[in-house]
Formats: C-alpha cells, structure tokens, sequence
C-alpha cells in the first residue's frame, strides 16, 4: 500500500496545489490548496476533513476531539459509508457503516485541471472474503474535485461473479453557526424513518427541517437539493447529487454527544449531518460488470 | 497485488506521456523523479513526472504485450485511455 509519503509526494505531489504529509505515526493526509479553495483528505477511509473556500469559513465540520488514529473513525470530515450503511443488516457486531472509512485507500491520480480546480482520487479494492458480512468482490473508487464547489463521485464496480447490493452514504458533516437557528429546506414531503423513536412506520416530512432535539432520520424519495440555510453564518449550502434517493439528517443533541464522548464541549451545536446516501429501501443491486455512481455537490451561495 | 504487473503512464514536465511496466509502480516511478541510474533516459531529462494512469495484469509478458499496445497508440487515443475516469464522463458538469 502507497503509504511512503516521499514516494506519494514524487509520483502525485503537484507542487504547492498537492502535499502528502504525515500527522502522526501511521496516519497521513493530502492537503491540497488551489485557486478556489483549500482542503485536506486522510488516506485512511479516503475521509476528506476540511474544505475552505477562498475568503470563506469552513464548510465541513472536525470536532476538536477528533482522534486521527490507524484503524479508528474519524468524527467528523465526511466519512464514506461502504458497502452497508448503518448497522450490518444481520450481524451488528460489525461495524456501522461498513469498513471502508477505516481501512487505508490507495492513491490513484492527482490533477490540476483547466479551471484551476484539483483533481485527487483514490480506490479501494475488496476481494471476495476478505470482510465478515460482505464476502463479495467489487473495486470502490472516490473522486473528488475541489474548487469553490466539491464535488464528489464514489464509484462502486462489481468485479464478482454475481450481482452485489451496496448500502453506501457520504457521511458529510456541515458546520453551521448553531443548529437550533438553522433549518434545511428540500425534503418537504419526503417519507422518513425515524430512527430516534425506532418506529417502522414511516413519517413524513412538512416544511423545512428544524432542530430542538437528537435527530436521526432517512429521508426516501429524497432527489431534490438540500440546503441548509445558516442565517448565523449568513450563507446557503446546496447539496446536489444524482443516484442517491435517500438522505439522513443526523444530529445528537445533548444526551448523546455526552455519551458519545468525542464531540468536544457543545460540539453538537456547530453541525449537522446531511448525508446522501443509498440506504434503507435505496440500496442499489449491481450486476456482475456494472458499476454504480453516488454523485454529489456542495456549493455555498 | 505485489505479484502482479501494472502498466503506467506518467506525464512528463513538457505534457509528453511515457509508459513503462513495473511490479511496484511508485517505486518505479520515484526512480524516474529521483534516481540517475535507474530512471529511464527519456524521463530523467523531463523531470518531474506524475503518475496518471495504470492497469494491472497477471504476468511480465502481459505487461510487455500491453505496453506494447500502449506505446503504438496515437496522443489521442492515450488520452482517451488516461481519461475515462469518472470526471471525464459529465458527472461533474
């Protein structure tokens, strides 16, 4: 695995617009700064943890607790979901959300493209048994384009023998100036889970998402752009995507974030989760060849 | 995947492309940047060069066959190759 940093920087370095570094013993990112904005990405999980926009404020959330350990979840950034999200549907002894946000991706082409804009991805390549719960075969790429828009692209081929069906979700963590004064607007009418009261029967959405309490829901029939409006930063963020019919909207509030331990002092007030994803009745069945595209954008108006 | 061969294709400092063969590609082409000896003529004279594209085979003499393939095609047609990944397809406009 291509974790020589001199090496990565020799073969995918673009002098001063891509810069692999190491944070600590085992852990090594990409920082990567342009025209448009600057962001940074760990090569474990793929994860990107910033992105700044040139003369704006952070768009995505890291607590300050967060620990950037080999093998451990990253709170914060936007964690990739893969090949399940969630729990494991018949083992939950598994761990949430698959294993493809802790295992360490490969780098597979950095750019500098015509707009200024960079272009970094990576893949990740699982052979059938090498996971409990998921003994399949399928070669997971990410592709991340940063400028003043990010855009995203994780792409799921099925490289076995028989058709997969793949849970996946970009886990993204928006900062906002404080979660009780925002609202997110898209989902009107939408059918939700709601797993907070662990109900199976589906609720539906009216108007815009408010929060004054834990929030935990999967949005379905979700297709339109969310976007959550921060009166407190005085800005919009849009969240566009396409092949993605299900978005969760996750906030721990106070109870949970304690428990939890690794938000940092009222950290929760300071994100939310919009995450678009595959997941519930979403998830996508792919045939033998065939590859699966869960494409997103982020823009600040 | 140490046992297997890849095919790459580097982008020089001028824009040219060169395609090689190797087990451990960025190893190979970290000796292409760094090393006098053992890069080849062509790229230790457009230094520095970056990686844009591989594919993985099973043997040395798959390899061989495919860089040979590679080597023929025309600029464009290498271009098309290095560039039918996904923010080459419209997902992205």
């Amino acid at each position: 695995m291509n974790t020589d940093i001199a090496v990565l920087n020799s073969c995918f370095g673009i002098d001063d617009q891509v810069v692999f570094k190491t944070i600590s013993e085992h852990f090594s990112i990409v920082e990567i700064d342009n025209a448009h904005a600057s962001a940074s990405i760990s090569l474990q999980g793929a994860h990107l943890m910033s992105w700044v926009p040139k003369g704006g404020e952070p768009v995505i959330w890291m607590s300050q607790e967060a620990s950037f350990e080999s093998g451990k979840p990253i709170r914060g950034g936007i964690p990739v979901c893969w090949p399940w999200f969630g729990d494991h549907s018949a083992n939950s002894s598994l761990p949430a959300h698959g294993f493809a946000r802790t295992a360490l991706w490969e780098v597979i082409q950095t750019e500098a493209l015509k707009d200024d804009t960079t272009l970094i991805a990576f893949r990740l390549i699982q052979e059938g048994g090498n996971h409990d719960g998921w003994p399949y075969s399928a070669e997971l790429e990410i592709h991340f384009i940063i400028g003043d828009s990010l855009k995203i692209d994780l792409v799921t081929r099925n490289t076995g023998k028989s058709a997969i069906t793949v849970g996946d979700a970009l886990h993204t963590y928006f900062a906002v100036s404080d979660v009780r004064n925002i609202t997110i607007n898209g989902l009107d009418g939408c059918p939700y889970l709601d797993k907070v009261d662990g109900s199976e029967q589906k609720k539906q959405q009216v108007g815009d998402v408010q929060f004054d309490q834990e929030t935990d829901r999967i949005y379905l029939e979700s297709t339109e752009d969310c976007v959550i409006d921060d009166p407190g930063l005085k800005r919009r963020i849009r969240i566009s995507k396409l092949n993605s019919e299900s978005t969760i909207v996750w906030n721990p509030w106070i109870e949970k974030s304690e428990r939890m331990g690794d938000l940092g002092k009222d950290g929760y007030l300071n994100m939310v989760c919009v995450e678009s994803a595959n997941a519930a009745d979403d998830v996508v069945l792919i045939a033998p060849g065939e590859k699966h595209h869960l494409w997103v954008r982020y823009s600040v108006e | 995947m140490s046992s297997e061969w890849q095919i790459y294709i580097v982008s020089c400092s001028d824009g040219s492309f060169y395609t090689g063969i190797a087990k451990d590609v960025l190893r190979r082409i970290d000796e292409h940047n760094q090393d006098d000896l053992k890069a080849a003529r062509y790229t230790r004279a457009r230094r520095p060069v970056r990686l844009i594209y591989k594919e993985l085979v099973a043997t040395r003499s798959e390899a061989a066959k495919r860089e040979h393939e590679i080597k023929k095609m025309s600029r464009k047609e290498k271009e098309v190759l290095v560039k039918k990944a996904p923010h080459e397809q419209g997902f992205f406009d």
